[in-house]
């Protein structure tokens, strides 16, 4: 897994083999304005269908039953033998409107902010792996690219590279000088409209107990009136969408997953997450069940 | 009944319920904020304990013995139990962990299990799936199957009925036993007392009827004082969604009398022998290291395992019994090394429920990262 992922990285700046021009299509006649202040994507929602993807392959070969060895032997023979994962062109039309979504969010609360010509990756995905010493290499270059670039302050969009940048990177690049924000700190709850109704939320495990971002999202969403049920959407007992070891175990993420649909789905058939990688997860275990959104497409100023 | 339908009704009983007891009983969370910060004094002078706690037993009139590994432990238990006794056991994590049972039996002993979960895991040769209740993933009818099929009973699927006919059969095994054998849930160095929670009422009986009792458990269930034991029941219990617990047991020595002239003489009524087996099998190791240290500060009240996506999902798959779940992730690191809690390392999602809930406070999420960092690190260099 780690030379898939450093090699990948090498070849084409992301974890997985992919084009990089799929990270910048949703951004398409936008200007990139000035750079001291930045919507950053780290490419994760672009990323996420591709994982989907590759966890397909994976499944497709039978490696998920046979252990994380043969999953991870299965996916590097379908990598080097140049199979190149594209996202699915459905999938990767709605990321790019969701990226364009929480854009224009922020474009209509005042907030300035560029976007950088050419963005790297955060190096989340080698983090969340245990690759620590990779990721640290990887973290300077990164940090060494934002510097070059003039950038002081960057906006994430989603959870994975948000808690990287925001509580990891300091811990490898003493340095490290530039502000994080989330996009959903700089959206006003008063200004904001919500699409829809007696939703459930299903909340990304980063924002809601390592970024401290569970009331915050319910602030956002609080006209939609959600269903809550401590049990599923607290805090403490809120569970996750399996999808962090997709890559690794694909076959108790889809269980994981299942069963996270299936306890939400007992509270309302629309599920709002905040994060590509649940969109991705829960997405895929909910076809048919439940009908997964992302909290920018709910959202209207 | 599946494990998926085993792990959601206990979900539902358990989670519920602690919740409310740590609400009507709001000073068990300030007990269990000073019991982690007693405990981290204990891990960061672990020897020093270790040795008041052997002048202590010694004074208390008992024997005290440190093991520093698993065979170790079992070979100075089986010497202090002999060939052709019958023992008792109370539910003991470090037992399973160190093979105790099987040893005494090699012995030509007869040993039995008197936790009910225990005793049917040991009839069925099954391993525990939770600390608290091992045979968490056994029905009812599983149950009256393998005490038909064992002790050639009828009984009806039923948990009471099972339960009467466990305590039939164990009563008269505990009455006749030659050794006791208990954990401990903690032990107090300036004492050398042991206690130790539970319901059943079982392990008052195997620590007080045998006239050898063994206390068999780990370096870190050492406290400073009986009253900081006495605190760690009470905040193991109510995390663990049983508070107050039935019974809290208070061992100290062999049993004694004092009432002729004062001059306490011993025995009495209870046990003329107290043991205490302390395993170290990787603790010392891990109170030195930077990032397991913390490990060694849970509880054992299991409250992690209810609230971990990926425990309810496998249960004791994840994990290795009998220490499963997000804290037996860290405990088969400890125990077992690296190499055989890397993989499950691997399969944790990083939700963090755990951490949140745990009476100590413990980073479980930050451990198991550090575990899957150096077992991708072992890998690398092995191939």
């Amino acid at each position: 897994m780690r030379d898939l992922v450093l090699s990948s990285l090498r070849e084409y700046g992301l974890p997985l083999p992919l084009d990089k021009g799929v990270c910048s299509e949703w951004r398409r006649g936008l200007p990139s304005g000035p750079s001291r202040r930045v919507l950053y994507t780290s490419c994760m929602y672009q990323l996420a269908p591709a994982i989907s993807r590759a966890v397909g392959a994976i499944e497709r070969a039978g490696a998920a039953g046979g252990g994380l060895r043969a999953a991870l032997a299965s996916i590097g023979a379908k990598i080097f033998g140049r199979l190149v994962v594209r996202p699915d062109e459905r999938e990767l039309e709605r990321t790019g409107a969701i990226l364009r979504s929480i854009y224009s969010l922020l474009r209509r609360g005042g907030v300035e902010f560029g976007l950088l010509d050419d963005e790297p990756y955060s190096g989340a995905l080698l983090y969340e792996l245990g690759f620590v010493d990779d990721f640290a290499r990887h973290a300077r270059e990164v940090y060494a690219h934002f510097k070059r670039a003039g950038v002081r302050e960057v906006i994430t969009v989603d959870p994975h590279t948000h808690y990287v940048l925001e509580r990891v990177y300091p811990q490898f690049i003493p340095e490290f000088d530039i502000k994080v924000v989330s996009y959903i700190d700089l959206i006003d709850p008063a200004a904001v409209k919500v699409r829809a109704r007696h939703f459930v939320i299903h909340d990304s495990c980063l924002y809601a107990r390592f970024l401290d971002r569970h009331a915050r999202v319910r602030e956002l969403l609080a006209s939609g009136d959600p269903v809550e049920d401590p049990l599923v959407t607290g805090r403490e007992s809120s569970g996750c969408c399996g999808g962090p070891i997709e890559s690794v175990a694909p076959a108790l993420s889809a269980k994981i997953a299942r069963e996270r649909v299936e306890r939400l789905s007992r509270l309302s058939r629309t599920v709002v997450v905040m994060c590509p990688i649940c969109l991705a997860s829960l997405g895929r275990a909910g076809s048919g069940l439940v009908e997964v959104r992302d909290l920018s497409e709910l959202l209207e100023l | 009944m599946s494990w998926r339908e085993a792990i959601e009704r206990a979900f539902l009983n358990v989670v519920p319920r602690t919740y409310e007891l740590l609400s009507r009983y709001p000073y068990v969370q300030e007990l269990a904020r000073e019991i982690r910060k007693v405990r981290e004094g204990v891990v960061k002078n672990l020897d020093r304990y270790i040795e008041e706690l052997r002048k202590s037993v010694e004074r208390a009139g008992g024997r005290f013995y440190l093991a520093e590994t698993a065979e170790e432990a079992v070979e100075t238990a089986a010497r202090i139990v002999g060939r052709g006794k019958l023992v008792v056991m109370g539910k003991n994590n470090v037992a399973v962990e160190t093979g105790l049972r099987r040893r005494l039996e090699q012995e030509g002993n007869e040993v039995w299990e008197t936790d009910l979960g225990m005793f049917l895991l040991q009839l069925s040769g099954d391993e525990p799936s939770y600390l608290i209740s091992p045979a968490l993933h056994m029905t009812r009818e599983t149950a009256a199957e393998v005490l038909k099929r064992r002790l050639g009973v009828d009984v009806p699927p039923d948990p009471a009925a099972v339960a009467q006919r466990a305590r039939e059969f164990l009563r008269e095994k505990i009455v006749k036993a030659d050794v006791g054998i208990t954990g401990a849930n903690a032990i107090a160095a300036d004492t050398g007392a042991v206690v130790l929670v539970e319901n059943e009422g079982n392990i008052r009986m195997v620590t007080a009827i045998p006239p050898v009792h063994i206390v068999y458990d780990g370096v870190e269930k050492i406290v400073p004082t009986l009253v900081h034991a006495l605190y760690v029941a009470c905040v193991q219990a109510a995390y663990a969604g049983a508070y107050p617990p039935t019974y809290i047991n208070v061992t100290a020595g062999p049993s004694s009398t004092a009432d002729i002239e004062k001059q306490r003489v011993s025995p009495a009524q209870g046990p003329r022998e107290y043991h205490v087996v302390l395993v170290d099998g990787g603790r010392r190791r891990a109170a030195r290291d930077p990032a397991l240290w913390e490990a060694l500060l849970c509880i054992r009240c299991g409250r992690c395992h209810f609230h971990c996506p990926v425990y309810r999902a496998v249960g004791r798959e994840f994990g290795r019994p009998p220490y499963t779940g997000p804290m037996g992730v860290m405990w088969t690191a400890i125990t077992r090394g690296i190499e055989a809690a890397g993989p499950h390392a691997f399969r944790c999602t990083h939700a963090g429920n755990c951490r949140e809930v745990c009476p100590m406070g413990i980073d479980t999420p930050r451990i198991i990262h550090e575990i899957r960092r150096r077992y991708a690190l072992s890998v690398a260099i092995l191939r």
